[in-house]
């Protein structure tokens, strides 16, 4: 259920944030997805929506990936993107796969060690760092994946599905690290996972069949899922199939 | 790229390669020991083998890289630097592994007997590079099928695009000349190879290019690189890689008989020049005379009264008498062994029974088919008939062959 209260100003206080968006439409055969407007926020924004409605589309826009077939994209300066595909599952170590990552995203020599050190540690793995990524748990492989993005001082993190098949618990540790890292800088989550996304995001934007929407505020929809006494996934749904609800 | 060259794959068909590549020079004994370029070209022959398992590595690293890294590295950017890592790790070992081979075959050659120091850089390059190429092309497979079948696919595509261009029915660039013979007298063409070398460069940019650049932008890559492969059919339709020019003039023997030579067969002229005078005393018994100046063969020399030295296709065989005996009954000026058709049989025959009757004569065995000559016509008929042969085929006459020849 939108309401004016979820809304967020068109115009606010982080106008310089990218990737920005306006009046874009995208055309993938015979897929179209348009997003009127995109304003990147700092903190956690859940990207929602039902299977091909065009998540993925949109954080491949946002990532630059993809071209829009009309409007105005702005790119951030350094994007890295976790897509929803990612795996690696190397003979190398975590930390020799950030060192080699931290290279080719271009950060010098001098400043790789330091870098790669931080992000094992922001993502928790300084323990972990010397285990080959193939015989690391799907947690803790997605968790690397997760902390990798780190890496080359991006502006923004785009992150595709993160949790996708893993564990209760394994998914709340990489929701957990993922609302860590926003503290530093705009993260951008596409998932299905409805309290999780309702609980740890700062904003969500709800995608429609095509259709991009507004952003809705976490701390009001924590609020409304309060008042609704229904669950996460009901009040979800509410959101993101408005229409076929009311039928 | 310390990453990548950690790994065991680069290394395993690394080894795979130098098996294949020291397979194909052991062959046939080595015969193209002593002839470096030869040797070079035999690697050529070995790229069959070779390339077609390098480009199964590269797809297998391909395949490995579009379900793993580059799932992490979107931009162009990045996935450039990432193929760059890649490509170094490999290049590095492929290119040790031919300069070791186009090394060996060109030290291997300085020791043997005779030695030809014909050996040029032209074929390592465009070796390296086509391997190189190949490495790219595969690689390329292995993303695009994203499957390990893409290694199957690619191995099985570069054995048929070099057999296709080797059969001529396709023209690539790709595949090198592959001597199965000496390359006596064969001078490298540089503007073909260096257009060979900058179609690979070209073709390989361009499906680099494509690996790293986003889908919409792919287009006029696409085209470029078909634009580019029907170039190659248009500019490498013939194999052009050699001239023959001899490079090195011709010292020659003392007389009576003088075989004229380059320097470095120098031991075989003197050796031909003594055989060639015993033969021609022989013939000269028959009162029949014979040219007592030769050459030695080589490519463009076959109208001149040649010798052959060397066995073109087993370059150490050592010289024989019966080659020698050969090249000075029947002398090759004679325009009838270079007509546009080929003598009667009994031109053949006049020539092997004046052979076999020199032979007879030189080793005091009898040897066919003077031996059944003799035994049909008796001794004094047959000293007459071969008489008759001899003269025939110094004088370059056919008129002069005995009529009874036709029925042999």
């Amino acid at each position: 259920m939108v309401t004016a209260d979820h809304r967020l100003a068109a115009e606010g206080d982080e106008g310089d944030l990218r990737p920005r968006l306006r009046d874009v439409t995208v055309r993938r055969g015979s897929f179209v997805l348009a997003c009127p407007g995109w304003r990147t926020r700092p903190g956690l924004t859940a990207v929602v929506g039902l299977n091909g409605a065009g998540k993925s589309t949109l954080l491949q826009l946002l990532s630059g990936q993809l071209g829009p077939t009309r409007g105005e994209v702005e790119l951030a300066d350094r994007t890295n993107v976790l897509p929803q595909v990612a795996r690696l599952s190397s003979a190398s170590s975590v930390v020799d796969l950030y060192r080699y990552l931290a290279a080719l995203r271009g950060v010098r020599r001098r400043d790789r060690e330091p870098e790669v050190q931080s992000a094992l540690e922001l993502a928790g793995l300084v323990e972990h760092a010397v285990i080959p990524m193939r015989q690391l748990s799907g947690g803790w492989q997605q968790r690397a994946l997760v902390g990798q993005c780190l890496l080359g001082s991006p502006t923004v993190l785009l992150l595709d599905e993160p949790t996708a098949s893993l564990d209760v618990g394994a998914a709340r540790s990489i929701w957990e690290l993922m609302r860590e890292l926003a503290g530093r800088l705009p993260v951008v989550v596409a998932t299905h996972e409805a309290s999780a996304s309702v609980e740890f995001c700062d904003q969500m934007v709800t995608v429609q069949a095509g259709v991009v929407g507004a952003a809705l505020e976490g701390d009001q929809l924590r609020a409304d899922l309060g008042r609704a006494s229904q669950s996460a996934e009901s009040f979800l749904l509410g959101l993101i199939e408005p229409e076929e609800r009311s039928a | 790229m310390r990453a990548q060259l950690r790994g065991r794959l680069v290394w395993l068909v690394t080894g795979l390669m130098l098996a294949a590549m020291a397979t194909t020079l052991s062959l046939r004994d080595a015969d193209w020991m002593g002839d470096a370029l030869w040797g070079q070209e035999t690697i050529g022959v070995a790229q069959v083998l070779v390339l077609p398992l390098l480009a199964g590595g590269a797809a297998v690293v391909g395949w490995r890289d579009v379900g793993g890294i580059l799932t992490l590295i979107p931009a162009g950017r990045q996935r450039w630097r990432h193929f760059w890592a890649t490509f170094g790790a490999w290049a590095i070992p492929v290119v040790a592994l031919y300069a070791v081979g186009n090394l060996f075959v060109i030290v291997a050659s300085w020791w043997s007997e005779p030695s030809i120091p014909n050996a040029t850089p032209w074929p390592a390059i465009t070796q390296t590079a086509g391997a190189l190429l190949v490495f790219v092309v595969g690689y390329a497979l292995g993303v695009v099928l994203r499957s390990w079948l893409g290694s199957v696919v690619a191995a099985l595509l570069t054995a048929a695009v070099l057999i296709l261009d080797r059969m001529g029915a396709i023209s690539t660039g790709l595949a090198e000349y592959a001597a199965s013979g000496t390359m006596l007298g064969a001078v490298a063409n540089p503007a073909y190879f260096g257009m060979r070398l900058v179609w690979m460069v070209f073709v390989g940019a361009l499906i680099v290019a494509l690996l790293v650049t986003v889908p919409r932008r792919r287009t006029g890559l696409l085209v470029a690189l078909g634009a580019a492969l029907v170039a190659g059919q248009l500019t490498f339709p013939t194999d052009d890689s050699y001239g023959i020019r001899p490079k090195r003039a011709d010292t020659c023997t003392a007389t009576p008989v003088v075989v004229c030579a380059p320097p470095e067969f120098r031991d075989r002229a003197v050796r031909a020049a003594e055989m060639a005078g015993q033969t021609g005393a022989v013939l000269r018994a028959l009162g029949v005379s014979s040219p007592s100046r030769f050459v030695m063969w080589q490519p463009g020399r076959d109208h001149l009264d040649n010798l052959r030295l060397v066995d073109p296709g087993t370059f150490r065989a050592p010289l024989t008498l019966q080659t020698v005996v050969a090249g000075v009954v029947a002398p090759l000026s004679c325009g009838l062994w270079s007509g546009p058709e080929p003598p009667p049989y009994s031109w053949f025959y006049s020539k092997a029974l004046v052979e076999s009757f020199v032979m007879s004569q030189l080793t005091a065995r009898i040897t066919e088919p003077y031996g059944r000559l003799l035994t049909a016509k008796g001794a004094e008929q047959s000293r007459a008939l071969v008489t008759q042969a001899a003269t025939a085929l110094q004088e370059c006459d056919l008129a002069k062959v005995p009529p009874s020849f036709s029925n042999q």
